[in-house]
């Protein structure tokens, strides 16, 4: 997948997957994940879910984090960090893999 | 051979039958028939000759221990409550179902089976009660695959419409089903307990005209009636909450999250949870939830909403 080369894609990490064994539905713009590995319910914030739901339509984290300035009305380094800062906690979690 | 009888136990819980065999050509004991006299009675009205989705030998049936095995649920009993957790509260004791190769496999503290559904045998190795909580893994890991949901709620009947009741232990399901069940509303009709602990909920049609039905399963909490073994198409959806009485409407993404928690659900595959859920927010896009506030006595608004429903759908 192709990535704009902006930079703020230089500073957001590096592309990543929905984990396989998660089950996860966006319900009127709340994100819910279900993780069976961890017996866990994710319930996502507004902005989160809309990250989320990039991600899972096989956006870059740019592209999310774009959407996510535009939604939320916040400039794109601000929307920028808090992508970044969301998906490091994905991987962390392990809800997010390596593509 | 007669289901239930003999060498047979065949179970139904809506579309989901399940059938156990003593082993053969192994001749019952005493003990064993003894356990299996009592699994009919404990079963009674779940007995079934249709044939079996799932078959299983029940290998240790000579353990004198089964014949001691009790036909009630008794309330906090071992094995009873603990194994009916679901999914989403992190209290999941450690057991679970894994496929590998067409075999199912099963672990948990006090049970343990394996079942390799190509072959059509297993292996039980019971304790006291783990027949009621392998057959309830078993209805749990099926129900996907019969279009439904193993839900840890009560479900009342009236008129032909069933109703439930979706709550935690202590949410008030066994209260509410002691004092509504049996009880006549109307000239001719009576509120039936289809479950006072756990249902099965399957819908059918999926599309733009779906439908859902609520049945029994044998699977009781504390209340229990001689015959309750029925289906019936589903009505309302009511979240128990404990207060002065009130109904509030809630929005499907709290109520579907609530509906997550009392899922009793084994399984670790995404897509197989992905469908539990996908079926869940197809019951709450037909039928919306409500929060039913009610303060564990006085059921006068229930009643009264129970008739209103009857005349508005």
């Amino acid at each position: 997948m192709k990535t704009n080369p902006s930079p703020l894609n230089a500073r957001l990490p590096r592309e990543g997957r929905i984990a396989a064994r998660l089950a996860h539905r966006v319900i009127e713009g709340q994100a819910f994940v279900l993780d069976p590995k961890e017996n866990v319910l994710h319930r996502l914030n507004p902005s989160a879910s809309l990250v989320w739901k990039a991600l899972s339509e096989g956006k870059t984290p740019g592209q999310a984090a774009q959407s996510l300035a535009q939604e939320f009305e916040v400039g794109l380094e601000e929307a920028g960090r808090d992508t970044a800062s969301f998906i490091s906690e994905l991987r962390d979690k392990g809800l997010l893999e390596d593509a | 051979m007669p289901s239930g009888a003999g060498h047979r136990l065949t179970i139904a819980t809506g579309p989901i039958v399940l059938s156990m065999d003593l082993p053969r050509p192994c001749r019952p004991t005493r003990p064993a028939k003894a356990f299996l006299a009592k699994a009919a009675r404990r079963y009674r009205g779940f007995i079934t000759g249709a044939p079996a989705l799932v078959s299983m030998e029940l290998e240790p049936l000579l353990s004198r221990r089964l014949a001691g095995w009790p036909e009630e649920s008794k309330p906090g009993a071992a094995g009873c409550g603990e194994n009916a957790d679901p999914l989403i509260t992190g209290s999941l004791p450690k057991a679970g179902i894994s496929a590998r190769r067409g075999r199912f496999l099963c672990s948990a503290p006090r049970f343990g089976w394996e079942l390799s559904d190509s072959r059509g045998k297993g292996v039980f190795r019971p304790g006291p009660y783990d027949l009621d909580s392998l057959l309830r893994t078993l209805v749990s890991h099926l129900a996907p695959d019969a279009g439904g949901v193993l839900l840890h709620c009560a479900s009342l009947s009236f008129r032909g419409r069933s109703h439930l009741f979706v709550g935690p232990s202590g949410a008030g399901k066994t209260t509410l089903s002691r004092k509504l069940g049996g009880r006549r509303l109307e000239p001719g009709h009576s509120v039936k307990v289809l479950s006072d602990e756990l249902t099965l909920l399957t819908g059918t049609g999926a599309g733009s005209r779906p439908a859902f039905l609520a049945h029994s399963t044998p699977f009781w909490g504390e209340f229990r009636l001689p015959e309750n073994n029925g289906s019936a198409p589903l009505g309302r959806v009511f979240l128990l909450r404990k207060g002065p009485a009130a109904v509030r409407p809630m929005k499907t993404g709290p109520a579907v999250a609530e509906l997550l928690r009392c899922l009793v659900c084994f399984e670790r595959s995404g897509p197989v949870l992905g469908r539990s859920l996908d079926l869940l927010l197809a019951v709450l896009a037909k039928h919306p939830a409500a929060e039913l506030y009610w303060d564990g006595k006085r059921t006068d608004h229930i009643v009264a909403m129970l008739r209103q429903e009857r005349r508005t759908s």
